[in-house]
């Protein structure tokens, strides 16, 4: 969308109190605070502040499309990012458009408990994502770890998930149980030639 | 077995009882019109998500068919292009447009439908790789794979439809007031070509859905699911040219619909 004086309305509506990002500026995610007749101000996560002035001859184009369906790791968390299908206009990231959320406890119904949508996590997600392998996952002391865009590993109950499903169980001996048989060939991928897998 | 209009309770809007064929309704949202027409086959209504800054409410336009088999829904579609007129030098078709079809599945039994939900979330990708690619970011065709409705799969048709939401880019909430599914995915247009063919993949998308079943077997044989893209997409050779790639295309995808059958 072209940033010009005569959208203003429209760049209200549609980015108003959103992250964005913006080409030039690589990963860096801005929150979209305040817009004035002739410009639009915006700061990154460490209140560091870029200008977009609003001009017809020379009009600055924002392309920002929302993210993708990942995992990321958050502290000691994996935490997954998803697009919420919702009657709004926003067209940068915000609470209407997007959650955050966790798998949750040792439930085996894909259940997971969402988390406020903060800039610092936000700025996390667009960050490279780093996964690392099922063996180092089960080394780190963390509550769960990010295998793969798709899939975790969660401490208690020691299980590998696809979103928030656990579909297999890692036991003693480098032996992984199938939960959900189905998914074995995407945990073959993630576990590699070490494991055995029954 | 019960069909979709036994199961809630329907009106028949067509009388598709003796028509095996797919029959389907356009949304046609359009811009900068100068003057509405009126157009056989379509009704007109005014939409404030649309613009036209030289009409009185500054509202665009959308045009509703009737139900149609798809060699007629292209004809009326012609029709109406030929009829429109704009101000000069305004898009129409901007980011702002779409064009819905509404598929009928009035007649498809619940299991059949579930199976259409399903071919379609494997093949999503492909779907839209026919369209213009700013939809896939469109936030009100947001795909299927992107959201956490993939751990609604495993349920009944009309478990499903309670749970959905409408601006997802395959809307199921149709089916209790029309019983349709309305694909949101095309991007406002005037082209027949594209339509016809957009139509064409979607026919076959409702036919495949009463041909086979997506089950734990089908979905781990990759030469069923090649069988499967071959069928639906035949129409669209600017699609099957990413068989090779099938699988990479489809990976999120493919996840997803595993789902329906723990």
């Amino acid at each position: 969308m072209l940033f010009t004086p005569s959208a203003r309305d429209d760049i209200v509506r549609y980015y108003q109190h959103t992250y964005v990002k913006f080409r030039e500026l690589g990963d860096t995610l801005y929150y979209i605070h305040r817009i004035f007749e002739d410009r639009v101000e915006a700061v990154d996560v460490k209140h560091n502040q870029v200008v977009i002035y609003l001009d017809d001859e020379h009009p600055y184009e924002v392309d920002y499309v929302l993210p993708h369906k990942s995992y990321f790791q958050d502290g000691d968390r994996a935490m997954m990012l998803f697009r919420i299908p919702a009657q709004q206009y926003k067209r940068g990231i915000c609470g209407d458009n997007v959650c955050i959320g966790f798998p949750y406890g040792s439930g085996t119904g894909g259940d997971y408990e969402t988390v406020e949508q903060s800039f610092q996590r936000l700025q996390t997600y667009v960050n490279k994502p780093l996964f690392v392998s099922l063996s180092e996952a089960i080394g780190l002391p963390y509550h769960s770890t990010v295998l793969s865009p798709r899939m975790a590993y969660v401490r208690e109950p020691s299980t590998i998930c696809v979103d928030f499903v656990p579909v297999a169980r890692v036991e003693q001996g480098s032996r992984i149980k199938m939960l959900r048989p189905i998914f074995r060939k995407e945990v073959e991928e993630i576990a590699g030639p070490l494991w055995s897998i029954e | 077995m019960t069909t979709i209009i036994e199961k809630f309770g329907l009106n028949r809007y067509y009388d598709t009882t003796r028509l095996p064929a797919f029959v389907a309704g356009i949304e046609c949202e359009i811009e900068a019109i100068s003057k509405a027409v009126d157009v056989a086959g379509f009704t007109i209504t005014q939409d404030g998500s649309l613009r036209n800054p030289r009409a009185p409410k500054g509202y665009g336009h959308e045009y509703i068919s009737v139900p149609l088999p798809r060699d007629e829904l292209v004809h009326v579609f012609s029709n109406l292009h030929k009829k429109l007129e704009f101000y000069p030098d305004e898009d129409p078709f901007s980011s702002r447009t779409s064009t819905h079809v509404h598929v009928n599945c009035q007649n498809l039994e619940l299991d059949q439908t579930r199976t259409l939900v399903l071919l379609y979330a494997l093949f999503e990708e492909m779907f839209f790789l026919m369209v213009d690619k700013s939809r896939r970011g469109n936030i009100h065709c947001v795909p299927l794979n992107e959201t956490t409705m993939p751990s609604l799969y495993k349920k009944p048709i009309n478990v499903m439809v309670i749970n959905w939401h409408k601006y997802t880019a395959l809307n199921l909430k149709p089916l209790t007031k029309f019983g349709t599914v309305e694909f949101r995915h095309l991007h406002g247009t005037n082209d027949p070509e594209l339509l016809n063919q957009w139509l064409s993949v979607l026919e076959n998308l409702w036919r495949l859905s009463q041909e086979v079943k997506v089950n734990s077997l089908n979905l781990q044989k990759e030469s069923v699911i090649h069988s499967w893209f071959e069928y639906i997409f035949a129409p669209a050779p600017g699609i099957l040219k990413h068989g090779p790639s099938l699988f990479d295309v489809i990976r999120n995808s493919l996840v997803d619909v595993k789902f329906s059958v723990l």
